[in-house]
């Protein structure tokens, strides 16, 4: 399945990104061709999004039509950003809900209370709520309060394990106590650990065919974890070749400012926003190419 | 004392470095030999230049003759080569995979370095010795001085495959000599391929000193090593995958959210990035007492040299009872894996992670695994062994130079 994950993953692994972050290797590991859509232009990403709020709620709209799948990590800014005013708040949440309506198969991630200011309630929450065929929330969050909004209760919702205690990916092989075990025993589960990394990496690079050797750029090391705490590989992954964030980001963040000032005057705004459809076209028909 | 199969010789090892601070394989290979054949009572020789490091081969030591133990150490004199860029070009067209002319593979023979006295020296007294054993193939003093006697030339090459070994004076090389040694079955095989090789043509294997106590506690205190490591001994050179380990580390414990350290010593720049040095701990140029216990303290031992023709730090690491984790690409330390089944083996950098990430997931089945590697050193490749393999290769040399007369 091609499934569009919308929100940020890490760097800084914390919080909501590493929730996010379990979530997509799960995902991956499931065989499905993941693209991530992020709001932080420093996450680790396919395409970043241009705008937090409004802006962001439409991009999932238009990018996730072209997906089986999407799965959004609410979080500040997507869609409501801290510090926005209930008419924002309302018109942020309404404008997701209408995009995800649109949507088969849609999962909301709430992995903490803060991710969703003024929290989930409100009619533009209960309209977002209802295109979820699953909510899946973070520990933190409170599920019953949530289950007293939504029609169906408790049906629909899932309690999470906190991503950053989470392995990325779990030992699938039992070692017991160390005896007995060869190293040709080793080696073949080495080999095929090994094989499904590298198939998981064709399906995040977009690569077809031929073998991929995972090349870490050096600058991702200066996020290199402590002991027992990482970045697992789609960070870097999605940082090499042609998607690059780093790519042209300052023209992209000069564009979305233009833009963004643009739409908030009542003369500018219809050409801003066709610029803004304009764009995302032109970008949805370069990645099909 | 020579045991019956053998009577007393002279032999003269050739090696390009020789003495304390040198750090490569083939050189400590031949010197050992030499010390333990003089040992048992034979008239050894070591011709060697005064130089240490194989990078500048300035002359660190004296010229002269010294007599180390049982042991004459001759030394002579490097000259540098002349044109240093054309020598740089010859190297990439080589790498690369260019084959040159004859003129143009003496030139670069002759290129980085000269030991004109070594030359003049084995040319005026040669056939004092009964045997001239060369080591390793590829290095002047063995390309220029194996045709000075080749009846009485022993080539111990050290091979590995890479495209210097394909050289068509290497093939003249290994099969003008009267013998070569070789130091494991998968080197043996490479020689075949490389050239026509004389009759006589062992594999007396290689050997390590087997250390008779460790003390990986103490090692972890002197170096304040708090946390599991992975270790790399040696030349931290592009050649034998230094760079490939730190990538492939660095990937590892990015992935797998892995616990070591990967702590290293040796010789060169280790010229980490930025970013790694916390989870890279270089120890410089560590004393011979201390790399015993170095092995010993480690979790898992990284070998990513394919230009191996015997890995004496494998043998190291599992006298110390350590996992080797080895590059596969390496036909001798992959058949040391599998022979031993102490090793375990990758292919690229995935691999390699998951190599370390099942170390850090079962250290009891790593340390398990490990242990078989001592019995498989000390069954195969100690000292007594390969002299007496010498020994016998010597008689057998010695007696058809006697039936030629």
């Amino acid at each position: 399945m091609r499934i569009l994950v919308a929100g940020s993953l890490p760097p800084p692994a914390h919080g909501h990104r590493a929730a996010l972050l379990d979530e997509v290797a799960q995902l991956r590991t499931g065989g499905h061709e993941v693209e991530v859509l992020s709001l932080d232009p420093l996450a680790a990403a396919h395409r970043y999004m241009t705008a937090p709020g409004l802006p962001a709620a439409l991009e999932v709209a238009l990018a996730g039509a072209r997906f089986d799948s999407v799965v959004v990590q609410l979080e500040p800014g997507l869609p409501v950003r801290i510090g926005a005013r209930r008419p924002e708040r309302a018109v942020a949440l309404l404008a997701l809900a209408v995009a995800l309506r649109r949507l088969d198969e849609v999962t909301i991630r709430w992995d903490r209370p803060d991710d969703l200011p003024g929290g989930p309630g409100g009619r533009p929450g209960r309209a977002l709520w209802a295109t979820a065929r699953r909510i899946d929330l973070g520990p933190a969050v409170d599920a019953d309060e949530l289950a007293a909004l939504l029609p169906d209760g408790r049906e629909r919702l899932r309690v999470v394990r906190p991503g950053a205690a989470t392995p990325i990916v779990e030992p699938d092989v039992n070692w017991g106590d160390g005896t007995g075990i060869t190293a040709a025993q080793v080696n073949e589960v080495v080999r095929r650990r090994a094989a499904a990394t590298r198939q998981s990496l064709v399906q995040v690079m977009g690569r077809s065919e031929g073998s991929v050797q995972p090349v870490v750029r050096v600058d991702q090391w200066e996020w290199l974890p402590a002991p027992g705490l990482g970045v697992p590989d789609l960070g870097q992954l999605v940082s090499n070749g042609s998607r690059r964030p780093a790519d042209g980001r300052s023209m992209r963040q000069v564009a979305a400012l233009a833009l963004a000032s643009a739409e908030r005057h009542s003369a500018t705004r219809p050409a801003a926003r066709m610029a803004r459809w304009a764009l995302s076209e032109v970008r949805a028909a370069t990645r099909s190419r | 004392m020579p045991d019956e199969s053998s009577q007393r010789q002279r032999i003269a090892f050739i090696t390009p470095r020789f003495g304390a601070g040198v750090v490569g394989g083939a050189e400590q290979m031949a010197g050992e030999a030499a010390f333990g054949l003089a040992r048992r009572g034979h008239d050894v020789a070591v011709l060697t230049t005064c130089a240490r490091d194989h990078y500048t081969w300035a002359n660190d030591f004296p010229a002269g003759v010294t007599e180390e133990g049982p042991v004459t150490v001759h030394r002579f004199e490097t000259v540098a080569g002349a044109d240093h860029l054309r020598w740089e070009r010859l190297q990439q067209r080589l790498v690369s995979g260019d084959k040159l002319t004859e003129r143009e593979e003496i030139s670069w023979v002759n290129g980085r370095f000269r030991v004109p006295d070594l030359y003049l020296y084995l040319a005026g007294t040669a056939r004092e010795y009964d045997a001239l054993v060369f080591s390793p193939y590829l290095s002047p003093t063995s390309f220029y001085c194996a045709g000075i006697a080749p009846e009485r030339t022993i080539i111990m090459p050290c091979l590995h495959d890479e495209s210097y070994a394909h050289l068509p004076s290497v093939k003249a090389m290994l099969a003008g000599a009267a013998a070569v040694w070789f130091l494991t079955e998968p080197e043996h095989r490479l020689g075949h391929r490389l050239a026509p090789l004389p009759a006589e043509h062992p594999v007396i294997g290689g050997a390590v000193e087997v250390p008779t106590a460790y003390d990986p506690a103490g090692f972890r205190k002197r170096h304040r090593l708090e946390r599991p490591f992975a270790l790399y001994a040696g030349r931290r050179e592009e050649g034998k995958g230094w760079d490939q380990v730190l990538h492939g580390f660095g990937t590892a414990i990015v992935r797998h959210r892995l616990p070591f350290d990967l702590v290293t010593f040796g010789v060169g720049d280790p010229n980490v990035p930025v970013g790694l040095e916390s989870r890279v701990i270089d120890l410089g140029y560590l004393d011979s007492a201390e790399v015993p216990d170095a092995f010993a303290a480690a979790d898992c031992y990284l070998q990513p040299s394919v230009n191996e023709s015997f890995s004496r730090t494998i043998m190291d690491a599992w006298l110390g009872g350590t996992l080797v984790i080895a590059n596969g690409g390496s036909d001798v330390v992959g058949w040391h894996c599998e022979r031993s089944g102490a090793g375990i083996v990758y292919r690229d950098e995935l691999e390699l992670a998951e190599c370390l990430r099942f170390v850090a997931e079962a250290p009891e089945a790593a340390a398990n695994i490990a242990g078989r590697g001592r019995d498989y050193v000390l069954s195969n490749y100690t000292w007594p062994r390969v002299l007496d393999a010498m020994e016998s290769s010597l008689a057998a040399m010695e007696s058809s130079l006697e039936a030629k007369g």
